[in-house]
């Protein structure tokens, strides 16, 4: 035993998973074996499925809707997980002023704006001037530009989210901006920002403020995709405040801020390059002031509710599966009956129960076989349009495809499916045969 | 002259089947599911090669004996011994075995599949055939759809026959495993005149000439007079008793 | 295996192979180790450490909030991450967290649920390639259950 966990625990997922799956259809292949030995059912089987082609069809659409339900809901629950993870990936610890962190990590990570309090210039200096702190980036969001988000930060901040530039350059004064990969500004062109978003956003708010577009980034697959980035410095101005800087230093931007002249920030992305640094800056900026949190482990704890309702969604869709072949299975029962004089005349020039018990289950298993490939099949094309349309909509790149665990899902049904239909193979052996054959 | 064997058989199956099987049935009891006595039979023998029509009314316990003969009802008491082999004593499994190996069995409508190609219905028992015999079973089906006129309709739609045609087919079945008996339950009656004539002709000619005992439930005078013997039934006794 | 699909009501029916060899995780040794087995006084490796180098092993432990959603890899610590255990700026390597890099993807415990993971021991510097992250003792190939 101590052995085989070994073997098994030394295994690479990979093998663990087909050999999971071989041992998921390992029952419905015993049983395929066990019962078709011997035996050369092929033909009858075809004769039975075209016999009634429609009714058949129909119960092999059932079985593969009902699949796709599931390999669908499960595909595209991973899909939405892995995007939002994928989006966050940057972002490894926000500092903000107390709060939610939900609210935050919304705001911050996927720019669904939300007002929140600031932190100070005083709080953004303790922060960036730690010994411990690699990268301490503003993050101020508020204006946007055709839907698009405007968001003020530093040039490290725009390289450590998406590389370099790789279209134009980096913007190098405060009325310069960068755009995100689908951000709906061409490079070159210049925009006023309106104050606030969507409706609600003021037009001319910002009248006579002007950036000039210099770059564009390379795709994040994160909402990011679509903002324009421009020094915070640039944000500040427009708002009429101070630009972070003495007045002796000029107009150079980036860090680092004079916190005299810091008008404040709604976030700040910090990131430590020691593993356990950015556990020591979480615990250690967690005070009364100001909060500070991962968005993986808010978002991996969202991933946990969502798996939670997933599982009980799938829990649906597997008995929703199990029900519908119970249904078909007893459908079939009701073919069967329409067999029973072939079933009967079989008999009757010898063939053994054994044979027509062969027979009718091959019948199921070919239904239940195609429907439950179909439904793999379908499942993923339901995941895949499923993710076109949430990419669209919230710029989270989402990819749902068929996994694993989809295929353990599939193969589980058709085992456990396969042994059910063994019922009314048995069920058929017991009709009387000369009632059927005179019929 | 007899037509080719089964290849694959061994030599003890060969050598019992060109010997044929006699019947010997002593006592038999055959109730229907209320207890109804359906046939009482005290004694019929039959030498191997010989051919019997039944005949009697509707009721009379025809069919009920032909399948008693079979095997496929189990009287309540007697012997129906084949050869050696007493088929009221086998368990259902062996009953179909000694189907599968020695009867070939017709019926009044065919029970064709009609999804199956010509070929398919006449070596239908190939399908459980063991793996063996299975090509001998399909040879032997086509060869007698040869036989039987239908050597080139192994292409058509089942469905595009006639019922001469579809008989035909399934005498074409029932030979392909070479039995040494055949069973047929009224073979004429869904046919018409000449196409029933014609079967007649195929059924004891190919029965004769290949020393096969053949044995039908018949009300065609046409089917009975071809007929060694004539054996005529009413309530389950048998009434009458004629050679030749 | 078992981590991120091992809770999936979905593989109810899967659960077959996990079943059977799930109990006996806790193969390697009779007690399951504690972080600081690994380490001497003077933060060098134990004996007990370098006679597990490349073993798979199984150390109790709690899991930390993770750093990324999604990912293979997650902290492990010798006390709940309520309270900062290691907080003292400058520390090139604390003795009571462990790197684990899993098998499959992280399925999130909470902070302060003992928790008891297998995997084999690796020691030695190593800077992850996409994370960014140093450390010097690491757990690969690893899977997890509460415990």
């Amino acid at each position: 035993m101590d052995r085989l966990a070994d073997i098994w625990f030394g295994l690479p997922a990979g093998v663990q998973d087909v050999a999971t799956t071989v041992l998921l259809l390992l029952p419905a292949l015993a049983t395929g074996a066990i019962v078709l030995r011997g035996y050369a059912p092929g033909r009858l089987v075809r004769a039975m499925l075209r016999r009634f082609s429609t009714a058949n069809m129909v119960f092999v659409a059932l079985i593969a809707i009902s699949v796709a339900i599931g390999v669908g809901l499960t595909a595209q629950e991973r899909g939405l997980r892995q995007g939002s993870a994928r989006a966050a990936g940057a972002f490894d610890l926000i500092i903000a002023a107390p709060g939610s962190e939900i609210t935050m990590m919304l705001a911050a990570v996927y720019l669904q704006p939300s007002d929140v309090p600031l932190l100070t210039g005083a709080q953004y200096v303790e922060v960036a001037s730690d010994p411990d702190v690699a990268l301490a980036a503003p993050i101020a969001f508020g204006d946007s530009y055709q839907g698009a988000p405007v968001i003020g930060t530093t040039a490290e901040f725009v390289t450590h989210l998406a590389g370099d530039v790789v279209e134009g350059r980096m913007f190098a004064t405060s009325a310069e901006a960068v755009a995100g990969a689908f951000a709906p500004v061409a490079t070159g062109v210049s925009f006023t920002p309106a104050h606030g978003h969507g409706p609600a956003a003021e037009a001319d708010a910002h009248a006579g403020s002007v950036y000039t577009v210099t770059g564009r980034m390379a795709p994040t697959g994160s909402p990011w995709d679509r903002a324009i980035l421009v020094p915070i410095e640039g944000v500040w101005e427009v708002h009429g405040l101070a630009n972070g800087h003495a007045l002796d230093e000029g107009d150079r931007i980036g860090a680092p801020f004079d916190a005299a002249y810091f008008p404040g920030t709604p976030a700040i992305l910090v990131r430590a390059d020691a593993l356990w640094g950015n556990y020591a800056l979480q615990s250690r900026y967690s005070r009364p002031d100001m909060m500070a949190f991962f968005p993986g482990a808010v978002l991996a704890q969202l991933h946990g509710l969502m798996r939670d309702v997933r599982e009980a969604m799938s829990m649906l869709a597997v008995v929703t599966q199990v029900l519908v072949t119970v249904s078909i299975l007893a459908g079939l029962m009701i073919l069967t009956r329409i067999f029973a004089r072939g079933l009967a005349l079989l008999r009757a020039i010898g063939a053994t129960r054994r044979f027509i018990f062969a027979v009718v289950w091959s019948y199921s298993a070919s239904l239940i076989s195609g429907g439950a490939l179909i439904g793999l099949m379908l499942g993923w094309l339901f995941a895949f349009g499923f993710s076109r349309i949430v990419t669209a909509r919230t710029d989270v790149f989402v990819t749902a495809s068929v996994t694993w665990t989809e295929v353990h899902l599939v193969a589980g049904f058709f085992s456990l499916t396969l042994l059910l239909a063994l019922i009314p193979a048995w069920a058929a052996t017991r009709r009387p045969l000369l009632t059927d054959l005179r019929n | 002259m007899r037509p080719t064997r089964v290849a694959d058989m061994d030599a003890d199956q060969v050598e019992r089947d060109l010997a044929g099987l006699d019947l010997a049935v002593t006592d038999l009891d055959v109730r229907a599911p209320d207890g109804r006595q359906l046939v009482g039979l005290h004694s019929l023998t039959l030498a191997a090669g010989s051919s019997l029509a039944i005949r009697g009314p509707s009721g009379a316990g025809k069919s009920s004996l032909l399948y008693a003969l079979s095997g496929l009802v189990q009287p309540r008491a007697g012997r129906v011994v084949w050869g050696k082999t007493d088929i009221a004593q086998l368990d259902e499994a062996a009953r179909a075995r000694f189907r599968r190996e020695n009867v070939g069995l017709i019926f009044q409508d065919f029970l064709l599949f009609e999804e199956l190609d010509v070929i398919d219905n006449a070596s239908l028992a190939a399908a459980f055939a063991p793996r063996a015999e299975r090509a001998a079973r399909r040879r032997q089906a086509v060869h007698w759809l040869d036989r039987l006129g239908l050597g080139r309709a192994g292409l058509r739609k089942t469905d595009s026959f006639s019922g001469g045609e579809r008989q035909r087919i399934a005498v074409a079945r029932a030979l392909s495993g070479e039995p040494a008996i055949i069973l047929a339950d009224e073979p004429t009656a869904s046919l018409d005149r000449a196409s029933a004539d014609r079967l007649i002709d195929d059924l004891v000619g190919l029965a004769k000439g290949a020393g096969r005992t053949l044995i039908a439930v018949t009300h065609d005078a046409g089917l009975a007079e071809r007929m060694d013997r004539t054996l005529t039934m009413a309530e389950g006794k048998v009434v009458g008793d004629a050679h030749g | 295996m078992q981590k991120p699909t091992r809770r999936h009501l979905l593989s109810l029916i899967s659960a077959l192979p996990v079943a059977v060899t799930f109990p006996a995780q806790l193969h390697a040794q009779d007690e399951p180790l504690r972080l600081r087995d690994l380490y001497n006084r003077d933060m060098s490796f134990s004996n007990v450490a370098l006679a597990n180098e490349g073993a798979r092993i199984t150390i109790a432990g709690f899991m930390a909030p993770p750093l990324r959603a999604e990912s293979h890899f997650f902290v492990l610590t010798k006390m709940p991450m309520a309270v900062c255990p290691f907080c003292e700026p400058g520390t090139p390597w604390p003795d009571d967290i462990l790197a684990v890099y899993t098998k499959r993807i992280v399925n999130v415990l909470p902070f302060n649920a003992p928790m008891l993971t297998t995997g084999v021991l690796e020691l030695g510097d190593y800077v992850d390639p996409e994370l960014g992250f140093y450390s010097k003792v690491r757990l690969v190939d690893a899977t997890y259950a509460r415990g």
